[in-house]
């Protein structure tokens, strides 16, 4: 009885500490440029996006035909995406006192353009951007992908 | 005999001399050019590679661009635009120059889809550190009414007083510096 309450205890206690760390969502960039229609895939949910939105780590974005989207960084790295693009933030941190930190963007589809802010100034390292058969390190500060649909099913 | 004796000692100098030429020679790699063979490439070998602006010397340069990539950097978000605004001493006026940036900072927030204008005033050292605090918030409200009298809606307009906080050129306390008196936008 006992030890299964210090159990129960210390499991509430190691839930509310991930949830803790994980529930606190932080603005990592925000949606600068928009043209047609471009979707937003968030906790479950898909909406529209608008000019202006907020975007968290872990949001996924995909553009329709003729659309296209927009990225501001808060380390002002600067994002572009084609239409019929499929891409997700992975991860992003960007520490303002130290201007340092990482962020991971994976595209499954279409036409990505990406130009290095603080972070790759920093670290050539800093941003990767990782495509169905490889990653690539935003060393040259500017960094164009093109993913065709035909090349994911090549095993 | 004498000629003979004299034959001996010409072979022996003449041996002597080709076996140290031999020695010499072979231990000098050039003895009939420049004491230190270079090559011309030389400095442009051990220079430092240039790695400025986060560049690395193995960037590719596109021949041509990718008609299919022409979406994706056309919607890339332009560069943020980060400008300084200076102030008359114990003012919220505009320095002359700094009348022809205001318009710049328009004009910058004018050609985005959308935009937001961070404002944050500055002052010198000279004055309390409270009056201060104040005397940038007024700058930056300044700054603030400029942008909205020329169009800008007052809703992407953020403004913040630092005070003496965050001096551009680190003085003494009680020290008049017109690079302190400023106001810093930055345009995203």
């Amino acid at each position: 009885m006992n030890i299964s309450f210090k159990t129960l205890l210390v499991a509430q206690l190691f839930c509310s500490f991930i949830f803790a760390s994980t529930g606190y969502a932080q603005t990592v960039g925000i949606v600068k440029t928009l043209s047609g229609n471009v979707q937003i895939m968030r906790a479950g949910a898909t909406v529209n996006v608008v000019l202006g939105d907020k975007l968290f780590k872990a949001d996924k974005l995909q553009t329709e035909s003729n659309s296209s989207v927009g990225i501001l960084f808060n380390d002002d790295t600067r994002v572009g995406a084609g239409p019929n693009t499929a891409f997700s933030i992975e991860s992003y941190h960007f520490d303002i006192k130290s201007q340092q930190g990482q962020a991971d963007i994976s595209i499954t589809n279409g036409t990505l353009a990406l130009v290095g802010g603080k972070l790759t100034a920093n670290n050539l390292d800093a941003v990767k951007v990782h495509t169905p058969t490889s990653t690539l390190a935003a060393t040259c500060s500017t960094l164009s992908v093109k993913v065709d649909p035909i090349f994911k099913e090549v095993p | 005999m004498m000629l003979k004796k004299q034959f001996q000692i010409l072979t022996v100098l003449l041996i002597t001399q080709l076996i140290s030429g031999c020695s010499g020679y072979s231990s000098a790699v050039n003895s009939l050019g420049p004491e230190t063979p270079t090559s011309e490439m030389r400095a442009q070998i051990e220079a430092p590679v240039d790695v400025a602006e986060g560049q690395s010397p193995f960037c590719v340069k596109p021949v041509e661009a990718d008609p299919e990539m022409e979406p994706a950097m056309a919607a890339l978000p332009p560069e943020p635009y980060r400008a300084r605004l200076y102030f008359i001493f114990d003012t919220s006026q505009f320095t002359a120059e700094s009348e022809v940036a205001a318009k710049q900072v328009f004009d910058e927030i004018k050609s985005r889809q959308i935009a937001e204008a961070i404002v944050i005033g500055h002052t010198d050292t000279m004055g309390s550190e409270q009056y201060n605090i104040g005397l940038s918030e007024r700058r930056a409200e300044r700054v603030r009414q400029e942008l909205i009298r020329r169009g800008i809606p007052e809703n992407i307009i953020i403004t913040k007083g630092m005070g003496e906080s965050e001096l551009l050129v680190d003085t003494a306390d009680e020290v008049v510096e017109e690079k302190n008196r400023r106001v810093e936008i930055d345009v995203r």
